[in-house]
This record gives C-alpha cells, structure tokens and sequence, in this order.
C-alpha cells in the first residue's frame, strides 16, 4: 500500500481505493440485500435467523475457498463437490459403521479428501498443468469419486453419528456457531498464507503467468500438486461440517457445491484467470450467495425455478469478472502516463 | 523475356510505398522508407535482424497501419486496416510461421479463404478438390488434395501457401523467408516456381538473409538498415556479396568504444555436447570468469533453445555441464538457480518474463521467496521490499512506486524489471537474451552500461543477440550460431568494420 503513502493526497487516494475495492462494492449488495430481507421478514435480525444463515454461509465460504485456491494458481477444480462428497461419506462411515472415535474419524476424512487432491494435483501437474488439462481432469476425477462415493454406500446415508459430533454443528462459542468459528479461522490462516508464505506467493506467480514463474525458478509441478492438496482438505472440512450439521452423513453431500464454488471467490473478486485472489471476498461472495437463495425461499419460490437462478448468478460473476479485468486494464492506460 | 514485355514491367509500377514512417512506444521501427516493385518483378528487401524489414511487410499486410507516409497498389492509394483488407486488394503474404490448419486436407487449405467465405454454405467438397488441384499444378505440388496437411514435409507445406496465394488471385506475392527450413532441392523447386509465376505477372517482394538465394532470383534490392532506406534501390547487377553486406552493416558511428579483453583463463563452465529436444544438434562451449560472450546468429538459428535446455527448462537429452571443473546435472530451473547460481532473462518478457498483474515488488522478489522465508513459512516482507528498492535505485527503474503493477511499465522498465528479478538471486552466471529489443536507445545503453559493470564485478555473462552493433560493442568473444549449431568462434575486436564482416562470413559460408 505504499502507493498511497507517497500519493500527492492521501485521503483522497484512500477513499478512492476504498471505492475501487470490489469489496466495498460488494459490502454494499449485502447490505441491500439484508435490507429487502428485512422488509420482507422482519424477523430476519433475529439470533435464531443470524444463526441459521451464518452456518451456511460457513458452509458456502468454506466451499468458495476451496474453489479460490485453484483460480488463485490458474486452475480450475470442478471435483470440489465430489471430494465433498467422499469425505462426508469417509468420516460419517468411520463413525456410525466402524465406530471410530471423532477425532480420528474427521483426521481420516481429511486426509481423505487431501490425498483427491494429491491425485489431482498429480495428474495435471503430468499433463502440463493448464487451466484447461486441470478442468478435464477433475471433471473425470469427480465421477470417479462421485463412483466410490455411491459405490461404498449403495446411496444410503449414515444416520448414527456422536453427538459429540453433531455438536460441532449446532453448538456456538459467545453465541457464535462453532462452524462460523472454523470458516473464519480457516480463512484467516488461508487469506495471511497468500499474502505472507512463500507458497502462497507461488501459487500466485504460477496462476499469473506460468512460464514466467517456471523461468523464475518455481517447481511448478510441485505448487500445482500441493495446491490441490489444500483444495481437498478445504472441500473436506466443508463437507465435515455439513455432515455435522445436518447430524447425518448424505451420501449427495456436495452435489451442488461447484456452481457455488465458483460464485463465491468470483464474485467476491478473485480473478478467473488466475494470480490474484480475495479470500475476504471470497466470505462476502458466499453472503451474497446465501441472502440470495435464503430471499427467495421467503419469496416462495418454486424449487425448480432454483437451478435457472443459481446459473444467472454464475454468468453474473463472469460478466463482473470480465468486466473488473477490462476495468484494470483501463487504469493501467492511465496510470503508465507517468 | 521479349522487350515488349520488359516495356511493359517499365510502365506498370505494381507497388509503391512512399515515405513511410511507423513509430513504436519508444522506438522509430521505419523512417522514410521507400520501395517501388515492378509487374512482374521479384524484388529482395534485405537487412540485418531489426532492420525494419518485419515492421514494413506487416504494414504491406495490414497488421500494422503506418503512421506517415503512403501505399499504392498498381497506382491506386490504398490504405489496409486489417489483414482481410490486403488480401482482398491482392496482396498476398507467405509467412515464415506457417499459416496452415494441420488437420485440414491439401485442398481445404488452399481454399480456405474461399471456404470460410460464406458464413453459410454447402461445400461440394469434390469441387474443392477440382479446384485446388488447379493451383497444385500451378505449383508443382504432386499430391493427393485430399491428404492432410499435417504428414507433409516443410518444402509442400511451403508450395501449398503459395498455392493458396495464388487461389486468392495474389498479385503480389510477400515471401518472408520462404526457404529457411527448406531443403537444397526443395528451395530450387521454389526458386523456378517463383520464375514461371512471375512471367505470368505475378509480383514477389523477397525477404531472405540466404545470399546465394538473393543473387539467383531476384531482379531489384532495396536494403534497409535501422529502418531507412540505405541508400537507393539497385538492380542485382549493380551488386555483389560484399557490397550487399557493405549495404546492410553499414557504418555506425559514435560507439563508446570498450576495452577489449581477453579473459580465456578461469573456465566456469564447461558445455559438453549438449542436446535437446528442442536444440537437436549437439553444442560445445566454454564460458570464463567474467567474461561477456555473445551469441550471435539470424533469428531462428536456435541460440534459445540451447539456453533452454542449459538452464533446464528443456530437458537435455545428452551432453555434460561442468561448472568449475565440476559435472553438475541440472534439470530444472530452479536447480540452476541453486545449483550453478545460474540465471536466464527471457527475450520474450511479456509471455515468460513477467507476472504483469503484479506489483513490482513481487516480480522482483519471485526467485527469492524461497530464501527470505523464516522457519514459519512466513516471508520476510521488509526485506521484499528492500530488494526491490534497491534495484529500483540501481537499475533506475522509472516507477512512482514498487507497488505499481508491471503491466504499467513502458518496455526498458519492463525489461528492467526482469533483470532485476534474474539479479536477486546473486548469480555467478547470467544468460541474457535479446536483452535491447523493442528499447529505446537510453534504455538500452543504461542496459549496456549495466551489463559490462556486472562483467568486471566477476559474473559471467551470456549475450544472445540478433543486433550486431550491440555484439561487436559489448562482447568479449562472439560464438556465431547457423541452424542450431555453433559455427565459429571469434575474439571480438570492437572494431565494427572487420568485426561485422567477419561474422556475417561466417553465416553466409556455404558448409
């Protein structure tokens, strides 16, 4: 930020940062949308409602995050879901069948989840590691994990977990659910470790230009595995705490995740085209999200209308992607006139 | 050739550009340029690496638009905002890249204009066969049109272009070297292809840094050097070898003249054999404590990728690399940087040089992260901003601030940029490639400047160049590079003249 420190007026630069800051704008869309949600139902303020709302914007955040590590390296990760989806199956399992403890039944679900990613990572990092060799080969690893998934459990849920477990997802700490408690930390230690570790930095460099970063001397192969390593074990603490939270283990958990996925780090102003991410954006991205479908269950409408309007969102993010880009470019212009 | 048809070549001026002048963001590509062919006549544009001879053909394509100055085809001002325009006024070009869809048959290819015509359209896919093997005959092509383009050698693939120049009724054909991964036998092909079809009034402008070819073909010459004219055009007769190579080295004056050293002690590295996928033919040479070695060659004479594959980011397929006497085996990028403390900066900066949506800071510091990073993982962040500073201050990179992003740098600061990035990991060995192209003439002696500084500090420096001004002032000993093989080695006396001379002999030699 030194750019402002040395800028001829420095409140005026500031506010105008602040403006540009896709998170202001954003900011802005929650709070009229809070405000139409409150008119509707004004209730909507309530403990109960606050609640309710922040376990599934957890939940989406967590799934968004999940999702941005991959935009953050110039990938793509379409087997979010279906890694959601194993883990919430693998830890459900290791308790109500073989009646593993807790803790060591999550510790496995994660690791579940970070050896799809291993898998993932390993196999486009072979074939080159492109946005469009990463997209192929999670969509065919989905289906083979989607395949084990159904495979294992003949698409019947887990109903008998702990209720040690089950208080993860509906116990709170200062009366703020323990799931809002794991979201925020998960996405503070995340967004630090992109601006602060050198891997992050990698991730980074790879997404924003990958023959550059491998004449800079990055591994690229080796970023491109570990960051589909994290992939997984964001999917899987998202898919544990669904599973928690719903108090059984769905054989369907993360069936919907990847449109979201995409949505929340998009809107919130990570770039589709990879090397620059907003892990903040990516939490007020899955508010969007969350305000949007919980408005229109109050709206009364039809589930079936769901799916059109999850889509129009999506092309939404795109057109604002797009149109963010095509914004820096523009000031670019500007800016080298110096 | 009777004499009526030589009155008429006289009367009918086929092309004519007059004055033109392009400028680039800090440089002047062309300046005044002219050039006048005949009906019928192949006419050689030459020049050294930079010449201007690229900016004008893409203006003659309609790439570029020029900035002053005027184009006429047979008498008629024309002015070409894209490509499509200067084909439809039958100009034609002949690229060095080819333009060819692989997976397409012989015919498709050769009509492909004509295909993607009409948006919507039945092709009779029998007619296309019919028509394209009209203009097969034309060119001697003894093919099937059916097959595909993707099995055929590089001297078809070349006839099938100019088969589709002449689909498109070209008038004025652009060859951009057209032989240059041609065979002997390939290239006489073309050679009396170009000769019939130019009886039939068809025009060629003939680019090619192939002599011989030159003398053999063409009737005019116009040469440019730093993108004038230099001198009048000339009939090949007027010409011979070493007033054509006078033509295009030319004099240059007022060179800062450096000390000429001979350094050829300490070896710091020692290249055996090596090869590449990429850099097929095996390549031997010696670097010395200090010293600046130039690369010199054409474009395309595979300096690169025998860079590539030393610094490994091309996987090496054979050969051994010493580095102080020592066999090292490097197979990655960042082993070279650790290994042999071993850097390369990219001639192509934008596409692998830089992270042009970073700030500078984190451009600067992108081989270094590893290094500034505390037991935590956690970057050591004053310390990333020191070093950009720094080399912000030494390199005198033009910027408000290190936290701009590189995307809004002009090219020398971009390229600044990258040098900085290659010096922060303190190398003992420095590879630069085209380190001055697309610069503007400060720029690149601060560049100069900074180079030879680096040499008598003790780091040992490769210049891969295509600018010989730049070799013959910069260098130590010039490596000359022909078709992916080193083909001599030379102490550079800095002394233009002979320099110039002697290099360009060795690339124009026949073996």
């Amino acid at each position: 930020m030194s750019t402002l420190t040395k800028a001829p007026s420095k409140n005026k630069m500031l506010l105008e940062n602040i403006k540009r800051s896709s998170n202001f704008s954003v900011g802005g869309v929650i709070i009229l949308l809070m405000v139409i949600l409150w008119v509707m139902k004004p209730d909507f303020f309530s403990q109960a409602n606050f609640n309710v709302i922040a376990k599934i914007v957890s939940i989406t955040a967590l799934v968004g995050l999940s999702q941005m590590i991959i935009l953050a390296g110039g990938g793509m990760n379409v087997s979010v879901g279906a890694i959601g989806g194993l883990v919430g199956i693998v830890t459900g399992g290791m308790m109500d069948v073989l009646g593993f403890p807790v803790v060591i039944a999550i510790v496995v679900g994660l690791a579940t989840g970070m050896l799809c990613g291993v898998i993932n990572g390993l196999i486009i990092a072979k074939s080159g590691s492109s946005g469009v060799s990463s997209f192929l080969t999670t969509l065919a690893t989905a289906s083979v994990f989607t395949g084990l998934n159904l495979g294992i459990t003949k698409a019947t849920p887990f109903y008998n977990l702990p209720e040690t477990f089950k208080y993860i997802g509906s116990g709170s700490i200062l009366s703020i659910p323990i799931l809002l408690w794991v979201m925020l930390i998960v996405i503070v230690i995340f967004g630090m470790g992109f601006k602060y570790t050198s891997l992050g930095r990698q991730i980074l460099a790879v997404g924003g230009n990958v023959k550059a970063a491998e004449l800079s001397g990055i591994l690229v192969g080796r970023i491109t595995v570990i960051s589909h390593l994290l992939s997984g074990l964001v999917a899987g603490i998202a898919a544990v705490l669904l599973v928690a939270r719903l108090g059984s283990a769905q054989p369907d958990v993360g069936s919907d995740w990847m449109l979201f996925s995409f949505a929340a780090p998009l809107i919130g102003g990570t770039r589709l085209a990879g090397g620059k991410i907003n892990a903040t954006g990516t939490v007020l991205g899955a508010i969007v999200l969350v305000l949007i479908s919980n408005g229109m269950v109050h709206l009364n409408i039809d589930v079936y209308w769901m799916n059109l309007i999850q889509g129009l969102i999506i092309l939404a993010a795109v057109a604002i992607d797009r149109i963010r880009t095509i914004n820096a470019e523009r000031m670019g212009v500007r800016k080298s006139e110096y | 050739m009777n004499i009526e048809e030589i009155k008429m070549n006289e009367e009918r001026i086929a092309l004519e550009l007059k004055n033109i002048t392009k400028i680039f963001p800090g440089v002047k590509a062309l300046s005044n340029v002219s050039l006048k062919m005949r009906e019928g006549e192949v006419h050689a544009l030459m020049g050294e690496n930079g010449a201007g001879k690229s900016t004008l053909i893409r203006i003659l394509s309609g790439v570029h638009a020029q900035d002053e100055g005027t184009v006429s085809v047979f008498g008629e001002q024309v002015h070409f905002n894209n490509p499509r325009e200067a084909f439809f006024k039958g100009i034609n070009v002949v690229h060095q890249e080819r333009n060819l869809v692989p997976t397409f048959s012989v015919a498709e290819n050769i009509l492909l204009e004509k295909i993607s015509e009409k948006a919507i359209s039945l092709i009779d896919r029998e007619k296309i066969f019919q028509e394209a093997q009209e203009f097969m005959n034309m060119v001697g092509l003894d093919i099937s049109p059916r097959q595909r383009v993707e099995n055929l050698s590089a001297g078809q693939k070349q006839m099938i272009e100019i088969a589709k120049a002449l689909s498109s009724r070209a008038k004025i054909i652009l060859l951009d070297e057209p032989t240059a991964s041609l065979s002997l036998k390939e290239a006489d092909a073309l050679l009396a292809i170009i000769r019939q079809l130019k009886k039939q009034g068809v025009s060629f402008l003939y680019v090619s840094h192939k002599l011989e070819e030159v003398f053999q073909i063409a009737d005019m010459v116009t040469v440019l050097r730093d993108g004038q004219n230099a001198g009048p055009e000339k009939t090949i007769k007027e010409l011979d070898r070493s007033k054509l190579i006078e033509m295009m080295v030319g004099r240059t004056q007022n060179i800062k003249k450096l000390e000429i050293r001979n350094l050829r002690k300490e070896a710091v590295l020692e290249v055996n054999d090596l090869s590449s996928k990429k850099s097929p033919m095996k390549n031997s040479f010696k670097l010395y404590k200090g010293e600046i070695l130039g690369w010199y060659g054409l474009v395309g004479a595979g300096r690169t990728e025998l860079a590539k594959a030393l610094i490994g980011a091309e996987a090496s397929i054979a050969g051994e690399v010493l580095l102080n006497g020592k066999m090292v085996k490097i197979r990655s990028v960042a082993e070279a940087i650790k290994k042999a403390r071993m850097v390369y900066v990219t001639e192509n900066r934008q596409e692998e040089g830089l992270f042009l949506s970073h700030s500078i800071t984190r451009n600067v510091a992108a081989s270094m992260w590893k290094k500034i990073c505390n037991r935590f993982f956690m970057l050591d962040l004053e310390e990333e901003k020191k070093v950009a500073e720094y080399y912000k201050q030494k390199l005198e990179i033009r910027t408000p601030s290190i936290e701009q992003l590189v995307a809004n740098l002009s090219g020398g600061n971009k390229q600044k940029v990258c040098i900085a990035k290659g010096l922060s990991v303190k190398p003992e060995i420095l590879i630069f490639d085209e380190p001055t192209v697309g610069i503007d003439i400060k720029t690149k002696s601060e560049i100069h400047d900074l180079i030879s500084n680096l040499a008598y500090e003790g780091i040992s420096i490769i210049v891969i160049s295509s600018d010989m001004p730049e070799i013959v002032q910069l260098v130590d000993r010039i490596l000359v590079f022909k078709n992916g093989q080193i083909c001599g080695e030379l102490q550079n006396c800095k002394d233009y003249d002979p320099m110039s001379r002697n290099i360009m002999d060795h690339i124009f030699s026949k073996i």
